[in-house]
């Protein structure tokens, strides 16, 4: 779903406020751009536009810094097609064509992505980088919704400003932060935050149902990931003859 | 000798008891406590010994059970000491009262045994009375079983193509011993199979065309099944021809797919397989001209070739191709059906199926040995050989090998007798083992006993040719190098083993495994300490290397490990044009590290002369992951944890053999309770990344995390590092790649080698499985 400009506007500003409240260093003047994605990234996603909520949170510059849960950070337009379409390798099985992400949130391991195009436009999914994981599953209907859950967390204290790291970091520093969030914040979306679902296969295997991920492919784990990875492969091939 | 010979030992048949662990040189065949009787009876008149079955030289069925029923009278104050039947001894009679017409003064005796072999049998039956006085009796007879085995049942037929089935049956059962079954296609020649094989694949059938395919089970007398199990089918439709301008090449594990373009309608082609996506490339990517060079841009004189791959061998597919304009949308659609060939393999299945089936018979007919089809008429007999059937034969003397049979562990034969005699004039001169000589190897093709090798040294030294495992009874096979390879194909399905007997100059060894017989060939002073002294180099050939062990055959495996890391890096480095070589230095290392790696897996410590098993696959890791993308900081993280290839503390060699955790449950399992991440809890901060930007940097941590040697796992606390995040999942799909591709199961242990030339060279990942037969690589 693709928010109102200002409630997205609205919700940022609300993380940011709760985020440096919590600790974290926030750019007084970050780098700031006109956040026009370039050509490439028109070729390399296989779209004709790009939402306006895209371009703004693009141009507000906050890329390569740690302001994000977990330490995450925004990852700029794409200028390095072959490591864009890497970052899609454990994209496998979304309801939506699998090219039509472009890679968003950086957290290591996971990494969160924006639907550019269809019926799920505007939607953030995500991913893990594990060899047994295959855990597309949507993080949240739109952008606004994710970084009011971020909000929610810290208010709840479920994000905090990490012990003896410069970053927020979700959970109690000792527990499974999936289990903190489950237990002590129930009333947010543990999908939503940047943690490892690796050890809750029963609720994640529903909400990637929910959500109208092919299990078929996600049973098919590796033979899927491999077509993925063939398709990926063409469009690089695409891009570059 | 025109071809090499392979000699390898079956068991069949037999319950056979314990034996000496050594015979002396040419000792003539002895029968038990029978041995040196002038007279085949030596009786007392106090104990009136009487064999009354078997009578002498008469014919003795076998009952039920595969047993026979021996029994006699003696004097009833005299007490029976034991029945033998060569091998097989028994001292557990039934003792009672005379039978009908026979004086009081005896008492009647009855035992069952089971005979060795069928045919030809000798038995020594022994009593005694005190004070020392005895009586034996040697009584030679023939054992025959007249009963025939159960029918076959459940025989179904499957994987129905248009030229090919798959008929598969249940189990027969038979009193004294299965030889096999016979399968028949529409009435025609019989085939056989092995005791082990229930599946047979029928080929070269016509498309639409119905069959009746009959199989009967056969023992080791040759006794078939009363009523033959039945079943009919029809051949598949045969595919369709392709739509369009579309043709097929199909093989074994690929199919090329050609079409012509129709430019400039179209810029893009999906290409489907079985109705799932393949891949979406643009028109110019696999183009090209009539000369099959690359063609760009493509023209409409050329062609779009694009290879189907990897695929099953004599299987059905169909493939789409939807053409598409610039636009993307559709412009026309072809398709089309085409089945994979099948494999023609080097020696026939029939012939793999008549030595198995036939040695296993003559084993359990009490024959000597038994002679390939192929080499018959090549080996000397050697003198009083008498045939029991084409190709097998008993001899008057086998004496020295009976002394250590059944095998058991590794023995050398310091003894002589007919059958190790001709053993050692089937040696090639000069020759190690015979089995590592593949010079002149049996051809089955168009130019029979072709000088030219058809198979790689360490192909041939695979000794699981194995059936009959319920059976131990024993026949040598003296059999082409090349009919031994061939029959690894039924080691799956065939539950039996085989002992090797190898010859090298005056010695002879037995034993269960190949490695091991090498081995005991050379027992010590061999002074290896490790790989790292053995006499091979970088610059080896390895296709033409045949020293696999000859001298040091515990090396077999570290050697194919050896060989494939530096065959592998050579190769790619050539293909991909890396500037990497190996030298001298290098070169040690790595041997160093296989010892190293070697001895994690053994369990020991390091520097004591570790040797690799097989049956594993290996992980190198490099500068790029194994689809080429870069991971250079990761596998420089990877190969630096490790010591550079050495260990650093020593303690980190166990992480050379790590395994699989899928999910990394290990970790996560109680009491650890772990999760990814686990660096950034307070239990472990501060540390090396600690100080990283999570937004542009991943955590690496090795041992992997999906192992069971993750986080702390091992003793040794995971090595981590911070390294670029674009390496995150490059890093990833090497891993998956590897379980993968690899087949590394869930729990199963891996090798992890370094080598830090290569990964600094940015050569790809790659990985490999050692097997007794061979190293073999499974990724890229």
């Amino acid at each position: 779903m693709l928010d109102d400009l200002d409630v997205l506007r609205d919700a940022v500003a609300a993380y940011r406020a709760a985020a440096t409240a919590a600790g974290v260093t926030w750019p007084d003047q970050p780098g700031r751009t006109d956040g026009q994605p370039p050509e490439l990234v028109y070729r390399l996603f296989g779209v004709d536009h790009i939402a306006e909520q895209l371009i703004w949170l693009e141009s507000q510059g906050w890329h390569a810094q740690p302001l994000l849960p977990q330490g995450g950070g925004l990852m700029p337009w794409s200028t390095d097609a072959d490591e864009a379409l890497d970052n899609l390798s454990f994209a496998i099985a979304t309801p939506f064509p699998w090219r039509q992400q472009m890679p968003l949130f950086f957290f290591g391991r996971i990494l969160y992505t924006f639907v550019l195009k269809g019926d799920h436009e505007g939607e953030v999914w995500r991913s893990e980088a594990d060899p047994d994981a295959w855990d597309s599953v949507r993080a949240a209907t739109s952008l606004a919704a994710l970084f009011t859950q971020w909000t929610r967390g810290i208010e709840a204290g479920v994000v905090s400003y990490g012990p003896q790291v410069s970053w927020l970091q979700v959970g109690d520093d000792v527990h499974d932060p999936f289990d903190v969030l489950q237990e002590r914040a129930a009333h947010l979306d543990p999908f939503a935050f940047p943690v490892s679902s690796i050890a809750q296969q029963p609720l994640l295997r529903a909400r990637q149902r929910e959500c109208g991920v092919d299990m078929t492919c996600i049973e098919r784990g590796f033979d899927c990931q491999e077509e993925l990875l063939a398709a990926i492969d063409a469009v690089r091939a695409s891009l570059n003859s | 000798m025109a071809a090499a010979l392979a000699v390898s030992l079956i068991l069949t048949g037999a319950v056979v008891g314990p034996r000496a662990a050594h015979a002396e040189d040419d000792v003539p065949p002895t029968t038990g406590g029978c041995a040196n009787m002038a007279v085949p009876e030596e009786n007392h008149a106090a104990i009136r010994l009487r064999v009354d079955q078997p009578a002498a030289d008469a014919q003795l069925p076998v009952d039920d059970h595969g047993n026979i029923t021996v029994d006699g009278i003696l004097h009833k104050h005299a007490t029976m000491v034991d029945v033998s039947d060569g091998p097989t001894a028994t001292n557990d009679f039934t003792i009672g009262p005379p039978p009908d017409g026979v004086p009081a003064f005896a008492s009647s005796w009855t035992t069952t045994m089971r005979p060795p072999h069928l045919g030809a049998n000798q038995l020594c039956v022994r009593a005694k009375r005190d004070p020392k006085r005895t009586a034996r009796i040697l009584r030679s007879f023939s054992v025959v079983d007249l009963i025939p085995p159960s029918d076959v049942h459940d025989l179904a037929i499957g994987h129905i193509t248009s030229t090919t089935a798959v008929a598969s049956w249940g189990e027969a059962t038979d009193n004294y011993g299965l030889a096999g079954y016979e399968i028949s296609v529409d009435g025609g020649a019989p085939q056989r199979t092995t005791v082990g094989t229930r599946s047979y694949t029928i080929r070269d059938l016509s498309p639409s065309t119905d069959h009746t395919v009959s199989v009967v089970a056969i023992d080791l007398a040759g006794n078939r099944s009363t009523t033959a199990a039945t079943a009919s089918f029809r051949t598949a439709e045969p595919p369709p021809p392709p739509n369009g301008d579309l043709s097929f090449d199909p093989e074994q594990g690929a199919a090329g797919a050609t079409w012509k373009p129709d430019l400039p309608t179209e810029a893009n082609y999906r290409v489907f397989l079985n109705g799932q996506q393949l891949a979406e490339f643009p028109v110019d990517q696999y183009c090209q001209d009539a000369g099959g060079n690359p063609a760009s841009p493509c023209t409409e004189q050329d062609v779009v070739n694009y290879t189907i791959a990897p695929l099953e061998e004599g299987t059905p597919y169909t493939f789409r191709v939807d053409t598409l304009h610039a636009d993307g949308t559709l412009a026309r659609t072809l398709s089309g059906s085409f089945t994979t060939t099948t494999s023609t393999p080097t020696v026939p299945d029939a012939v793999v199926q008549q030595i198995a089936t036939e040695s296993s018979q003559c084993a359990g007919m009490g024959g000597s040995f038994y002679i390939s089809p192929s080499q018959r008429g090549r080996v000397p007999l050697p003198a009083g050989s008498t045939p029991l059937f084409a190709g097998c034969y008993t001899v008057a003397n086998h004496s020295c090998l009976d002394a250590f049979l059944p095998p058991s562990g590794d023995k050398l034969l310091d003894c002589a007798d007919d059958v190790t005699r001709l053993l050692l004039s089937l040696a090639p001169a000069g020759h190690g083992p015979v089995i590592s000589s593949v010079d002149g190897l049996v051809d089955y093709g168009a130019q029979p006993a072709t000088a030219a090798p058809r198979v790689a040294p360490t192909d041939l030294l695979d000794e699981s040719v194995t059936w009959c495992t319920e059976h131990t009874a024993c026949t040598v096979v003296v059999e082409a190098a090349v009919e031994v390879a061939a029959e690894t194909a039924i080691e799956a399905v065939a539950a039996a083993s085989v002992s090797w007997i190898v010859v090298l100059g005056g010695g002879i060894v037995l034993g269960v495994a190949l490695a091991a017989v090498l081995e005991a060939l050379f027992p010590t002073p061999i002074g290896f300490g490790g790989l790292i002294e053995y006499p091979i180099h970088f610059d080896t050939d390895f296709d033409t290397f045949d020293n696999w062990g000859a001298g040091q055959g515990k090396w077999i495996d570290s050697l194919k490990t050896y060989a494939e890391v530096i065959k592998t890096t050579n190769e790619l480095a050539a293909q991909r044009g890396l500037p990497f070589s190996w030298n001298s230095t290098e070169d040690n290392r790595l041997k160093e590290t296989i010892d190293l790696a070697c001895g994690a897996q053994a369990g020991r410590p390091p520097n004591v002369g570790n040797v690799c098993g097989n049956g594993f696959a290996i992980y190198v890791p490099g500068g790029q992951n194994y689809l080429g993308k870069s991971m250079k900081d990761t596998g420089t993280h990877i190969v630096e944890a490790l010591g550079n290839g050495i260990p650093n503390p020593p303690a980190r060699s166990a992480w050379f053999y790590p395994a699989r955790s899928v999910n990394g449950q290990a970790a996560m399992n109680p009491p650890w309770n772990y999760r990814p991440g686990w660096y950034d809890t307070a239990a472990f901060k501060p540390n090396v990344c600690s100080t990283r930007n999570p937004s542009l940097q991943t955590c690496d941590e090795f041992p992997f995390w999906s192992t069971n040697q993750a986080v702390n796992l091992s003793g040794q606390l995971a090595d981590i590092r911070p390294v670029p995040g674009a390496e995150t999942r490059p890093q990833a799909n090497d891993v998956i790649g590897f379980y993968n591709k690899c087949k590394v199961k869930d729990n199963e242990r891996f090798l992890i080698l370094p080598v830090p030339s290569w990964v600094a060279a940015g050569g790809p990942s790659f990985g490999f499985r050692v097997d007794q037969g061979a190293a073999s690589l499974c990724m890229p």
